[in-house]
């Protein structure tokens, strides 16, 4: 989030009407000709159809930010995240959604705010299971991720806030246990998005915490924008530097950002993904800043600035052409989504940024060099009147590529507009050129929010990504995927054979004479944690899928003649399975 | 007794009065001459004791007589145009009738094409048109103090202050010693802060209240008021769109260039097409930049030009060497060089054309640039403008032009430091 521009630079003065027309009238002039307005109501083939469930469904929540007015504090603005995880084992997504609390005097004993769990009975309602299952976080809640740090079967917790972080660990009874100070993960900072993934190649999750800012109340400020006052961005603080735990593998972590030489201290992050980005079987780290370049930390010594340099990870964005924007701008970096949108087997890059600035697609070239292709892929255009928070990239259509959606809202404060956003969806059209196909999409892509986190699973199993969006004032959003399309899926549960996930690996799938690559990520969007199971868009197969896998161990499987329309569970070593709530329970 | 009656000699009578109307004629001629002739100088002491009505009843009685008269011309032009109590209707117009009659020959040339520039551009607020009286009046008389000035004015308040170098320059040559450093300020004013540089001519103009400076919405304002005032333009059509552009909003950029008239060949801008290629670029329309690219007007040269063709290498095309040329003459233009963004593209190319070494450290050049364009350190810049007549803080002036690369500036500083020094105390205490 961005609120760096001086007071006269963050808004256009009023526009008067006789130049506010967007129609276009005559088209003249040499090469102005042959372009019309982009018809913003571009009709797939397949027209999309999202719907709000979450009241139906039971989902009722609504974050409490305590926005105090005139405070303008910032934490309140930023809004909270969502996990979807099958924190019980029956097969079935629950979710998960982070509150705020007081935050001029945290009373970490109060239950009115607290963290809730929502327990998916498969049938398409939900239970809040928040009291019984003991997941009583109640800090200033802003993200969390799901891992299972353990290894002992059952996804665990770790929630960052606004003060001291949590991690919540699975008990495998339905409950979970509050450990974060004893596992010595309890980080006092301003902490947003999180993943884990193995850092140290000993085969158990580590946890990468991405930091804010150098933030409270003694040092917050207040800033003016056209001549009302605002929440000051990150330019008016100092940064703080990321967290780095190792797993001792005995239910303790060792913070170990300088030994890695994970060490970046002008971040002031937002988002964190983890992805093999040059297909060497290990993981990179990227990390997307606000209004700082952005990190991408590797192991590949061949890309490290000073090869000489002993320690295991080098931050190579800036030689990359990932940190800052194609003319070297920095940028508002809020969320984060990867996929290969362009089908060349190369991971790609989209983050979301600031209003009137582009959103931007980082084209991975391979050997971890990066074109900012922002433009050419239309994400730029269909973004300038945007200010982007969560996204998920998502095949909505099943038709093989990932297709985006993005929570939209500003950042100024109600008093200033705009505040409330529309969502998009994003057709990727298969060449990675993306068209808003918002309108089309449902109601809730009518409506105006201040969208904050959003992860995406298949909730109810049907093969299509549904959608759990968190809002600032209004109720959290359920958005089901009702599109019909007629077309087939591909459900992957993948465990390494030391239960952890398949972070850093690869999967290649072979069907009607096609093959698609895709690398396998964890983390993403904005304090948020999606469904950790694959789903791949078939298209109009017809016949069986084989498969190719790429373990982060480095060990290759091949699968044969898996049947589409289900899921399977494929652990490392062993033989593929379906899963069996697949048949059973759609 | 015999009476006669005297000889009535016809011709002699006719020949007596012709004379004696001849005479008349010529007095009442000789007079009117000379009364039109003293009118003239009658007129100019009017204009000096600012009674613009008799100005031009005398000069009115004289151009009648005196059509082709240039000088008179003018001094009627200013006597319209100088008279507060008429509207603008019934001065500038007229006003500028006059000065229209000024022909190419007359020595007043040059003198009339920049007063009708100048009555254009800073009361009909039509820059396009301005702009054009401007560059004839500097054809005409490269030395026309006033002509490089508002043209210089003109270019940096239609946001082509790249392109304002060359009349910038010669009003530099043509500023006496002691009042270089003050021109040296403007110009870097106007290209490290072109929001508030125009002060002055914004509040002449309307778009600020009286001594209040210049912001952001008053550039918008003056580009809106260019476009309304100056619809035929292509130029006045650019300017808002680019401004548009910059704030992030280039649907609306396009939507004004679609407006702007399509004109003959020759009299299309540059400042069109850079425009047109960067907002069709931003709106991921490469088809249609290709285009424009490919019609862009000749001469190919130029900061725009070079920068735009890189672009379209670069971002649509690919052709990674070919931009890394293209961006290279940008950069080595004077405007290019403080386009740290232009430098991280040229390096970002270098990188993908496998030139790691060169893009590293053109990036390092490129932060060093970046860093100069900090708030901090031109809040520094203009504390020392504050003090022209102290040389030893004008020598960062220099050492901050000498790490843009930019040897006139430093070279003019430097002389002005020279000539200060040479000053007795007097001078350099006075206030500048």
């Amino acid at each position: 989030m961005s609120l760096v521009l001086s007071c006269d630079q963050s808004r256009s003065p009023q526009v008067p009407k006789q130049i506010q027309n967007n129609e276009t009238t005559s088209k003249v002039g040499t090469g102005l000709s042959a372009i019309t307005q982009r018809d913003s109501s571009v009709t797939p083939k397949i027209k999309p159809k999202f719907s709000d469930v979450a009241k139906p469904s039971g989902v009722a929540f609504q974050r409490f930010s305590e926005i105090v007015p005139g405070r303008f504090f910032l934490p309140e603005i930023m809004g909270g995240g969502v996990a979807w995880f099958d924190y019980d084992g029956d097969g079935w997504l629950d979710l998960y959604v982070v509150n705020g609390c007081r935050l001029d005097n945290p009373d970490r004993s109060q239950t009115n705010y607290v963290n809730r769990l929502f327990r998916n009975e498969g049938n398409g309602s939900f239970s809040d299971v928040t009291f019984s299952s003991g997941a009583l976080e109640n800090g200033y809640g802003q993200g969390c991720a799901v891992g299972d740090f353990n290894a002992d079967g059952f996804p665990d917790l770790y929630v960052t806030n606004f003060g001291k972080n949590s991690l919540l660990e699975n008990n495998g009874d339905g409950t979970f246990s509050e450990v974060g100070s004893t596992a010595g993960v309890d980080d006092p900072s301003w902490g947003t998005s999180t993943v884990w993934l193995d850092l140290d190649d000993d085969f158990d999750l580590d946890l990468y915490v991405v930091n804010y800012l150098d933030l409270h109340s003694g040092n917050s400020e207040v800033c003016e924008y056209n001549g009302k006052k605002g929440y000051c961005g990150p330019g008016s603080y100092q940064a703080k530097a990321d967290r780095v735990y190792l797993n001792q593998n005995d239910g303790t972590f060792i913070e170990s950002a300088g030994k890695l030489g994970i060490e970046a201290a002008e971040g002031k992050g937002l988002a964190v993904i983890a992805a093999d980005f040059d297909n060497d079987g290990r993981s990179e780290v990227y990390v997307a800043n606000d209004m700082a370049a952005n990190f991408l930390f590797t192991r590949t010594q061949d890309s490290a600035d000073d090869p000489r340099s002993n320690s295991p990870f080098h931050n190579v964005a800036q030689a990359s052409g990932c940190a800052v924007s194609r003319d070297g701008k920095n940028e508002a970096s809020m969320g984060i989504a990867c996929a290969d949108f362009d089908g060349d087997g190369l991971i790609d890059i989209f983050l979301t940024h600031y209003y009137q600035a582009k959103n931007t697609l980082y084209r991975n070239r391979g050997s971890l060099v990066f074109d900012d292709d922002s433009r050419r892929s239309r994400v730029a255009t269909t973004s300038f009147g945007t200010l982007g928070f969560g996204t998920a990239a998502f095949d909505y259509d099943r038709d093989g590529v990932n297709d985006l959606f993005i929570a939209n809202g500003h950042v100024l404060g109600p008093e200033h507009d705009p505040f409330a956003m529309k969502p998009q969806l994003l057709r990727n059209d298969g060449r990675g050129r993306f068209d808003d196909i918002s309108p089309l999409a449902g109601e809730y892509f009518l409506d105006h929010f201040v969208g904050r986190g959003v992860a995406t699973a298949d909730y109810d199993n049907d093969g299509d990504a549904d959608l759990a969006v968190t809002h600032l004032n209004r109720p959290m959003s359920l958005l089901r995927n009702e599109t019909e399309t007629g077309r087939h899926f591909l459900g992957l549960q993948l465990k390494t054979a030391a239960r952890t996930s398949a972070v850093g690996g690869r999967v290649v799938l072979t069907f009607d004479d096609q093959k698609k690559v895709i690398t396998l990520t964890s983390g993403g969007s904005y304090l948020s944690s999606n469904d950790s199971r694959l789903l791949v868009g078939l298209g109009d197969l017809s016949g069986p899928v084989d498969l190719e896998i790429r373990w982060p161990s480095g060990k290759v499987e091949q699968f044969q003649g898996l049947e589409h329309d289900r899921y399977w569970l494929i652990l490392e070593g062993h033989q593929s399975m379906p899963f069996s709530l697949s048949e059973e329970h759609r | 007794m015999k009476f006669s009656f005297p000889r009535f000699n016809l011709r002699k009578t006719v020949i007596r009065c012709a004379v004696v109307i001849g005479l008349i004629a010529l007095g009442v001629a000789s007079s009117v001459l000379f009364r039109a002739h003293r009118g003239l100088s009658a007129a100019e002491t009017s204009v000096r004791h600012q009674d613009w009505p008799q100005a031009r009843h005398q000069l009115e009685r004289y151009l009648w007589l005196h059509p082709n008269d240039s000088q008179a011309r003018i001094l009627m032009a200013e006597a319209l145009v100088r008279d507060d109590d008429l509207t603008v209707e019934k001065s500038v117009r007229p006003a500028i009738g006059h000065l229209q009659q000024v022909s190419e020959s007359s020595p007043q040339f040059a003198e009339a094409r920049m007063r009708e520039g100048r009555l254009r551009f800073l009361v009909l607020l039509q820059p396009s048109a301005a702009e054009k009286q401007f560059r004839q009046a500097v054809a005409a008389d490269p030395k026309s103090v006033d002509a490089n000035l508002l043209l210089w004015k003109l270019l940096d308040m239609t946001g082509r202050q790249s392109m304002s170098g060359p009349s910038f320059w010669r009003l530099y040559d043509l500023t006496p010693e002691k009042s270089r450093g003050m021109r040296l300020r403007e110009w870097y004013l106007s290209e490290f802060h072109p929001g508030t540089a125009n002060s002055a001519f914004d509040e002449k103009m309307g778009f600020v209240p009286r001594g209040s400076a210049s912001s952001e919405g008053a550039v918008f304002k003056r580009l809106l008021e260019f476009r309304e005032q100056d619809p035929n333009s292509q130029l006045t059509h650019a300017a808002l769109a680019e401004w548009f552009r910059l704030q992030g909003d280039p649907q609306h950029a396009l939507f004004l260039l679609q407006q702007a008239p399509q004109l003959n060949a020759l009299s299309q801008d540059p400042f069109f097409y850079a425009t047109q290629v960067e907002v069709l670029i931003d709106l991921g329309e490469f088809d249609g930049a290709v285009e424009v690219m490919e019609s862009w007007p000749k001469p190919h040269s130029g900061y725009s030009f070079w920068r735009c063709r890189g672009i379209v290498n670069d971002e649509v095309l690919k052709d990674f060497q070919a931009a890394i040329t293209d961006y290279s003459k940008a950069l080595a233009i004077p405007a290019g060089k403080t386009d740290w963004p232009l430098m991280e593209r040229k390096a970002h190319c270098l990188v993908l054309a496998q030139r790691k070494a060169e893009a590293a450290a053109l990036r390092k050049k490129a932060k060093v640039v970046e860093r100069l364009m900090e708030g901090a350190v031109h809040q520094r810049m203009r504390r020392i403008l504050a003090e022209l007549q102290r040389p030893e803080g004008l020598l960062e002036m220099c050492d901050f032009y000498h790490k843009l690369g930019r040897t006139r500036e430093v070279e003019s500083w430097q002389q002005y430091i020279r000539f200060l020094k040479e000053q007795p105390p007097v001078f350099r205490s006075s206030n500048l």
